[in-house]
């Protein structure tokens, strides 16, 4: 195991239940990244959980986390990009996909529809990535869209995390990711 | 001042923003573009109730029995055992008309005063207390003095509210019109607006939906985008930079 999957580890086990996290990395961690969250938190905290994703189809992610042998049974994916890029759209009963990663709005209801559908009792929701939403909204919707989403999901008491890869992100979105969110997780190397 | 009995429409965002529901007895005006969720927001409105035990009806002017009953089947909330247990009742208006003898085009105002008796007696038999007429647009479009639109939709609202049934009377517009009813009548006597639109966002439509006016009833009037799903409706405040997309 990496000193970066350690340092995580070590993060994730300091986490209450119901916090919310932003957690930064650097690009060549992307994949350490969501495999040791989604490991932690279906198979350590035994949740069911909601997959935003944006970086990446979810077909993508679904065969990584399936190749490091992560249950995702209960594990239900928001993909927001594979409709826009014209790839072919997973249909499964766990991938919902929306037409862009613009239509903010719709990607609240359709993780309240995945709540829903969760079995366990306790859930999480992944956000990969802040970064990736950043490509296709401007500055000022998509602050308001943080803002509202991390406090809809503190007012369910959802342990979530905000995935933030490399140093792209605006300062001022930075800050107000601290701000909003219970803890912030610094994992990016140095500079 | 005694709180108004509420008529839930189970549409959560909805009832929300309605503070609980339609007040009870309310004709509202449901106006909106085709494709804005109009039909899809009063089959889930009916099925709710039906399901707990308020009669409801469609009275369907646009679309034929079969085909609207197959639209419904496509959502997790319907049951056809509703229809069958005498809850749910879908009444094809073009059929209603053969019945009555009005088989002309244009319609007098006798004719249309036959068919609002129709209805009427309708309601009364079944013991509705939930109705929606798609489309009011439709009904008024045959009317060949349009001088007496007014007093159509007047006596038809009346004597629903008479008989305690909250009723959606859907409109049809074109476009962004920015009008609230094809006729500029229909608004002036409902007891509430609900205004559903799409808006483009970079590219993309979204269906979003507003409370202009509810009477008996303190309500948002904020704008939300509602997402049309298999299990019905779901809403969701817009994002206020979501217009300008600044």
């Amino acid at each position: 195991m990496s000193e970066f999957e350690n340092k995580l580890i070590d993060q994730f086990n300091m986490m209450p239940d119901y916090s919310i996290t932003s957690l930064f990395v650097d690009t060549d961690q992307y994949f350490p990244a969501i495999t040791n969250t989604l490991f932690h938190s279906t198979e350590q905290r035994e949740m069911g959980g909601a997959y935003v994703t944006i970086t990446r189809p979810a077909r993508a992610i679904m065969n990584k986390l399936l190749a490091q042998k992560i249950r995702i049974a209960d594990t239900y994916f928001i993909d927001c990009i594979s409709y826009m890029v014209g790839g072919h759209s997973m249909a499964s009963k766990q991938v919902v996909n929306l037409e862009s990663p613009t239509m903010l709005e719709t990607v609240l209801l359709k993780v309240d529809w995945a709540f829903r559908q969760i079995a366990a009792p306790q859930k999480f929701l992944f956000l990969d990535s802040v970064n990736a939403l950043g490509i296709y909204n401007r500055d000022k919707i998509l602050k308001e869209f943080l803002h509202v989403f991390i406090n809809r999901l503190r007012a369910r008491d959802i342990f979530s995390i905000m995935l933030i890869v490399g140093r792209g992100l605006p300062r001022d979105l930075e800050e107000m990711l601290q701000m909003t969110c219970d803890e912030t997780v610094d994992l990016r190397k140095k500079l | 001042m005694p709180a108004r009995e509420r008529c839930v429409t189970g549409i959560e965002g909805l009832d929300a923003a309605l503070n609980g529901g339609f007040p009870a007895g309310n004709v509202v005006l449901l106006s909106g573009a085709c494709g804005t969720g109009k039909t899809t927001l009063g089959i889930e409105y009916l099925t709710y109730g039906a399901a707990r035990g308020e009669n409801g009806v469609y009275f369907s002017v646009t679309e034929p029995y079969e085909k609207l009953l197959e639209n419904m089947r496509a959502f997790s909330f319907f049951s056809e055992n509703l229809i069958e247990e005498n809850k749910l009742f879908i009444i094809d208006v073009s059929l209603l008309y053969n019945r009555l003898g009005l088989l002309s085009q244009d319609r007098t105002i006798q004719d249309i005063d036959t068919l609002l008796w129709a209805l009427i007696d309708t309601v009364r038999a079944l013991h509705i207390k939930r109705a929606v007429i798609d489309s009011i647009t439709a009904i008024c479009s045959r009317l060949a003095q349009p001088s007496k639109i007014r007093e159509l939709v007047f006596n038809l609202s009346r004597m629903f509210t008479h008989f305690g049934v909250t009723t959606l009377l859907i409109s049809e517009l074109s476009g962004s019109s920015g009008r609230y009813s094809t006729y500029e009548v229909e608004e002036a006597v409902s007891d509430g607006i609900i205004i559903q639109e799409d808006i483009e966002r970079m590219g993309n439509m979204m269906r979003t939906i507003q409370i202009v006016k509810m009477r008996g009833t303190a309500h948002s009037r904020a704008k939300y985008v509602m997402d049309l799903s298999t299990e019905g409706a779901l809403m969701v405040p817009l994002l206020k930079w979501g217009l300008s997309g600044e």
